[in-house]
């Protein structure tokens, strides 16, 4: 049997890190060039931390339907059916909680440690007050209002780009953006390779904490946590997955879910609605048949539906 | 809808019972090509073809990053390597699956 060449590359780009790795190592570069095109083109449609991103345009036309572009109004139309997917757990709308705590620009800027922050319980408008003609692609943010699509729009990204880069290039085509990892054409022999861990790193270097390895042949993987992106205000460590019922980070219960689904936006849903929805989880992703594996904070390891039991962990 | 995580007007058990027969076609099929394209995950065992988590094998050696990235080529048995792919920004070449090592990791970011 003839093994499968694979190439792949690596690079920082939307905040995170981005993994592309092919089945047909001279479509390696042009695969890089689509995909960091493509990336380019995304932040600088839904990123909230530039000024000049689309996104930012329309929160500065508070309550105006707003023409937007059509990858904007695909992140918005995620992001809102996210939300009502999970009865809105995942609310974009968290992006303004998330300013107030410390998180107002991109996270490699943000002082890991600092001064208290008072907070403030106001009513505020949420996922629901946001208005997106699907057919028009008119967008309306509620004044007050800003939206913070990383959550799904990362992994909508990693689906899009997979299948695309798929076609285009003509072979197998892993893309990961951060956590959030999706695969189109033809895997590998043996399928994809990935290692669902604690915060997201080099493959070749050895993972710290738990981990595991899958083989995947399509759709997507993702994994949610508060390892990463955490930060100390005054006493309190805070993390990046808000609960939108109180506006604070979610109580610790697990400290990293992963999940698979047909896309990889699927399982980033169900992996960061866990995290939020803390001792509840296993039985809502077990209710729907969706393979996870959650690890606890105190390290220990759960799976669910048909994720591979912890003994066949590496 | 694309991104439901779980169609909720399918029955639970049906939901379990399509998870299981897809994870076990292709944990039964790891390394069988032909197999692999009907499933959608599988455990790799250890002791298997494919080996367990932990950094890669050797090999040529660890990615030398330099710049922003990183690249590297390699066959998925890990016992030759193509040529070394220049992204620009860095060059490695490294064995990549079947070696012990993953094509990607997912994690917190």
């Amino acid at each position: 049997m003839t093994a499968t060449r694979v190439a792949a590359a690596s690079w920082p780009a939307i905040g995170t890190t981005v993994r592309l790795v092919v089945t047909d190592p001279a479509r390696l570069m042009p695969g890089r060039e689509l995909l960091a095109s493509y990336l380019a083109a995304l932040d600088l449609a839904c990123s909230r931390f530039r000024a000049d991103s689309e996104l930012a345009r329309a929160e500065s036309r508070a309550g105006t339907p707003v023409p937007v572009s059509e990858v904007l109004a695909d992140a918005v139309a995620v992001a809102l059916d996210a939300a009502a997917a999970t009865d809105g757990d995942l609310d974009p709308t968290v992006a303004t909680r998330l300013a107030a705590l410390g998180y107002d620009r991109d996270f490699e800027l943000v002082a890991r440690d600092g001064p208290p922050v008072r907070l403030t319980v106001r009513i505020r408008p949420s996922w629901q007050d946001i208005r997106l003609d699907r057919g028009s692609r008119r967008l309306t943010v509620p004044p007050g209002v800003r939206l913070d699509l990383g959550a799904t729009a990362k992994a909508r990204a990693a689906d899009r780009a997979a299948a695309r880069l798929a076609t285009r290039l003509g072979c197998g085509v892993l893309v990961g953006l951060g956590g959030d990892i999706a695969v189109g054409g033809a895997p590998p022999e043996g399928g994809w390779q990935v290692r669902v861990q604690d915060i997201t790193g080099n493959p070749d270097d050895p993972p710290a904490g738990p981990s595991q390895l899958i083989a995947m042949t399509s759709g997507g993987v993702s994994s949610s946590g508060i390892a990463a992106r955490c930060w100390r205000r005054g006493d309190l460590m805070l993390h990046h997955i808000l609960d939108p019922r109180t506006g604070l980070p979610a109580p610790p219960v697990w400290r990293t879910v992963s999940a698979v689904a047909d896309t990889a936006v699927a399982a980033n849903i169900a992996s960061t609605a866990a995290i939020i929805r803390g001792v509840g989880a296993p039985g809502w992703l077990d209710s729907r048949g969706i393979p996870a594996r959650l690890v606890a904070v105190d390290g220990s390891v759960r799976t669910v539906a048909a994720w591979p039991p912890p003994q066949a962990a590496a | 809808m694309p991104s439901d995580p779980g169609d909720p007007r399918v029955p639970p058990s049906v939901l379990r019972r399509r998870g299981r027969s897809r994870l076990s076609a292709v944990t039964a099929g790891v390394g069988v090509a032909g197999v692999l394209a009907t499933g959608a995950i599988a455990a790799t065992l250890p002791g298997s073809t494919h080996g367990s988590a932990g950094s890669g094998a050797g090999g040529a050696g660890s990615a030398a990053k330099s710049g922003s990235g990183s690249s590297s080529t390699g066959s998925g048995s890990g016992s030759e390597s193509s040529g070394g792919s220049s992204s620009g920004s860095s060059s490695a070449i490294l064995p990549s699956a079947g070696s012990g090592g993953a094509h990607a990791t997912s994690g917190a970011s």
